[in-house]
């Protein structure tokens, strides 16, 4: 028994050795992965290309945030470790202005022009792009139509928050095990900040005024802040300061929510009958209520085979490869990266096979990354500055606790801006 | 101390000598005395050279760091991203950090949850312990199944509970509680006992990964995960206590609860400490459980806090690890001073 696991062992290891010297005689390229479903999906997808090209493909699929973590230490210091990296939109612009991955020019075929125009503003700077998208998303309203209609409501596209507060409490019926709304409330970043910051966006607010000041302490904040906390604690699921996507995601197929405003990708995991999409309310601001995410891949300034990855990527983000997923036996249609080329789009097929396409196309066309007048920064959920991650889950534990209700929401704010203030201060903004 | 008999040669009195306890001598030929520990204490020392290079250079590159400016990244200040002593910034990383808004708030709640834990364990430990060591058919089944909680990954622990148990809609609790007042409901109708259900009020489940709560749920979950290795420490112990001190007290009346507190308790203070020592040292450092129950809302300790940190602000980060190794040796030097002696004597 001992000896015959021993044995096993030690094979591994020779075939894993075996794997590592051929890798170093042929070409070979390590890539670093979220392990979302499209990435999983491109390992097996991507044998095709291993065998046309004979680069060898070494892939290392993490979780977000340990992602996040290995590949920003590793790229800050120059360490070489991987020869692409998948980036979000939050990292894109400001990797690039510090040098640390390569600008990316791609062939003619590979129609540059194709890719949706905000999500390649979001992962340019200064008009470079720095990251190829592979997938991209925006927010939008996912609600159960069959609820709504025996309750005698509706929700419109870009709805008013007022209009979004009746409609859940129409369908509220927790004896029944049914909420009015589900929300994000888990602290993070890229958790509840993402759900807030658009809904504060659509009250007219920002992270940041022109100086870089945090501006949590405005009136802008105080309301949207208010507004959520008294919907999500009146009409939401008990609990919600601990849920985001895949939490809420585990309620809505047991059809415990009325209704839930997340990524539009949501929309492709629904099992529950009777779901119908409508844009991201909004509570007067033309622009910024949805939010608008890519990940993308791109070639760190340390790596040694910037030419092999370039190749690479050119060929994982282009049309070509919307149509070998699609063609593939063991996928189709409805496993297409979503959310990058309009192309994708204009498929009759992708249109029968994913009913949320339109809405979604819809959601990425109108978000609006770009620095305006009202913030200064790149992004609409988040700002494309190195500091956001701090000040992001800084404020991101303040809102949890507003939501619990252990702080009011202007102790909370008060805090919140405390601390962004002091974090900005020592990045030497002023 | 060099034990032995040092004296001077018989034929030459300039010429002195040691012998060792073995009867050895030891003496070296220039008549200086050499210890018999020096040539052990020379083929000890690259194994100490090398553990010194493995302690100081991280924790000399920390103190470094700890008083430069020193961040990943950054727009404004680009000249702050290589580490270099003239973004030398003094104690500057230390009063960021002494000022931010949760230090305070994680140094208390570490000694809070540490504290919390290490009481839960040993009472339900000893508790435990005493319980199963009377033999009963099946003993050895519960002994593996009481210990296997602590053979459970600290993430996947913090999963398990935190969504399948404690969830307040999709978990035990959430389902037991929904079920809880179903019954109720329904025994509200009946005849004769419905006016006493009546009174009773309808439950609501608890969020444990909020504010109020989220230290409760991570105690609650430490505690499941070591209460087994009290449990083997003190089951241990009580295997070999006087078994004729017990007769004794026995036949001189004692009470069980007697016999519990002046035999049994006493012969348990050693491993007591011991197990409050080692998890003591455990516990300050625990990071998977506060991550996934609550991502510090309401719920910190200074790992986290330095984790917090290093997401940018290298120089934070390591002036947070030097408080956190001054924290730990604060801890470490009362837990010697008072549980030290108890292991001396």
């Amino acid at each position: 028994m001992l000896s015959k696991k021993v044995l096993g062992l030690t094979t591994a290891m020779a075939v894993v050795a075996t794997g590592a010297m051929a890798a170093s005689h042929s070409k070979s390229l390590t890539i670093a992965i979220v392990n979302n479903g499209h990435m999983i999906n491109m390992q097996k997808v991507a044998e095709a290309y291993t065998a046309e090209t004979g680069v060898e493909l070494n892939w290392v699929s993490l979780e977000e945030g340990v992602l996040r973590e290995q590949v920003t230490s590793d790229t800050a210091t120059g360490g070489g470790q991987y020869d692409i990296i998948n980036i979000g939109m939050q990292e894109a612009p400001i990797w690039g202005a510090a040098g640390w991955i390569e600008p990316l020019e791609f062939g003619a075929d590979y129609d540059v022009d194709d890719m949706l125009p905000a999500i390649r503003n979001g992962l340019s700077h200064e008009g470079t792009l720095y990251a190829a998208p592979f997938y991209g998303e925006s927010s939008m309203v996912m609600y159960r139509k069959d609820l709504m209609d025996a309750a005698g409501v509706s929700v419109a596209d870009n709805d008013s928050w007022d209009n979004i507060k009746a409609a859940a409490a129409a369908v509220h019926d927790p004896d029944n095990g049914v909420y009015g709304a589900c929300l994000r409330g888990k602290p993070g970043w890229g958790d509840n900040m993402a759900f807030i910051t658009t809904m504060v966006n659509s009250f007219g607010g920002a992270w940041f005024d022109a100086d870089f000041r945090p501006t949590l302490d405005s009136d802008e904040w105080k309301a949207a802040i208010n507004f959520y906390v008294d919907l999500l604690g009146t009409y939401g699921p008990p609990g919600s300061e601990g849920n985001s996507f895949n939490e809420i995601l585990a309620l809505y197929n047991e059809g415990k929510c009325g209704m839930w405003i997340d990524a539009t990708i949501a929309a492709s995991f629904l099992e529950v009958d009777g779901v119908a999409y409508a844009q991201s309310p909004n509570a007067g601001n033309p622009v910024g209520a949805n939010w608008l995410w890519a990940w993308a891949m791109a070639v760190p300034a340390g790596t040694d085979n910037a030419d092999e990855a370039k190749a690479f990527i050119e060929w994982a983000t282009s049309k070509d490869y919307i149509l070998a997923v699609a063609n593939h036996p063991e996928f189709g249609w409805g496993s297409v990266p979503t959310g990058t080329r309009s192309s994708t789009y204009a498929y009759p097929e992708f249109k029968a096979a994913a009913g949320f396409a339109a809405a979604e196309m819809a959601a990425i066309e109108s978000a609006a990354p770009e620095a305006t007048d009202l913030k200064p920064y790149v992004g609409v959920q988040f700002a494309a500055i190195p500091e956001f991650p701090e000040v992001g889950s800084a404020v991101a534990q303040e809102m949890a606790a507003a939501l619990s209700g252990a702080k009011s929401v202007d102790d909370a704010l008060a805090a919140s801006q405390a601390a962004a203030d002091a974090i900005m201060k020592e990045a030497g903004y002023y | 101390m060099t034990l032995g008999v040092i004296g001077t040669d018989a034929n030459d009195p300039n010429k002195p000598f040691h012998r060792n306890l073995d009867g050895e001598t030891t003496i070296r030929r220039d008549g200086i005395l050499m210890s018999n520990r020096t040539l052990p204490r020379l083929l000890q020392t690259p194994a100490v050279v090398l553990l010194l290079i493995w302690m100081l250079v991280p924790l000399s590159m920390t103190l470094y760091f700890s008083f430069i400016r020193y961040v990943l990244n950054s727009l404004r200040r680009p000249e702050w991203t290589t580490p270099s002593i003239s973004n030398w910034r003094g104690f500057g990383n230390y009063e960021f950090v002494l000022n931010s808004k949760d230090f305070l708030f994680a140094i208390q709640n570490s000694l809070m949850i540490v504290g919390s834990i290490l009481f839960c364990t040993v009472i339900l430990g000893i508790a435990i312990a005493v319980l199963i060591n009377k033999a009963f058919p099946g003993r050895g089944i519960v002994r593996v199944l009481l210990i296997s909680p602590f053979f459970v990954m600290p993430a996947v622990n913090a999963v398990l509970w935190i969504n399948m148990i404690l969830d307040p809609v999709l978990g035990l609790q959430g389902i037991a509680v929904g079920g809880i007042n179903d019954l109720i409901a329904a025994m509200k109708d009946a005849p004769l006992v419905g006016w006493f259900f009546s009174l009773w009020p309808t439950l609501e489940p608890i969020s444990f990964r909020a504010t109020q709560t989220s230290a409760i749920a991570v105690i609650i979950m430490v505690t499941w995960q070591w209460t087994p290795f009290a449990v083997l420490i003190f089951m241990t112990s009580l295997q070999s206590e006087d078994q004729q001190q017990k007769e004794a007290a026995v036949l001189d009346g004692a009470s069980t609860w007697s016999q519990f507190r002046f035999l049994t308790l006493p012969h348990l203070g050693r491993p007591i400490a011991i197990v409050v020592m080692i998890q003591a040292i455990f516990h300050l450092s625990l990071y998977a459980e506060i991550e996934i129950v609550s991502r510090g809302n309401g719920n910190k300790n200074l790992p986290y806090l330095i984790g917090e940190f290093a997401n940018n602000n290298i120089g934070a980060a390591s002036a947070t690890g030097i408080f956190a190794v001054i924290l730990a040796n604060i801890v470490a030097i009362f837990l010697l001073r008072m549980i030290g002696k108890t292991l001396m004597d």
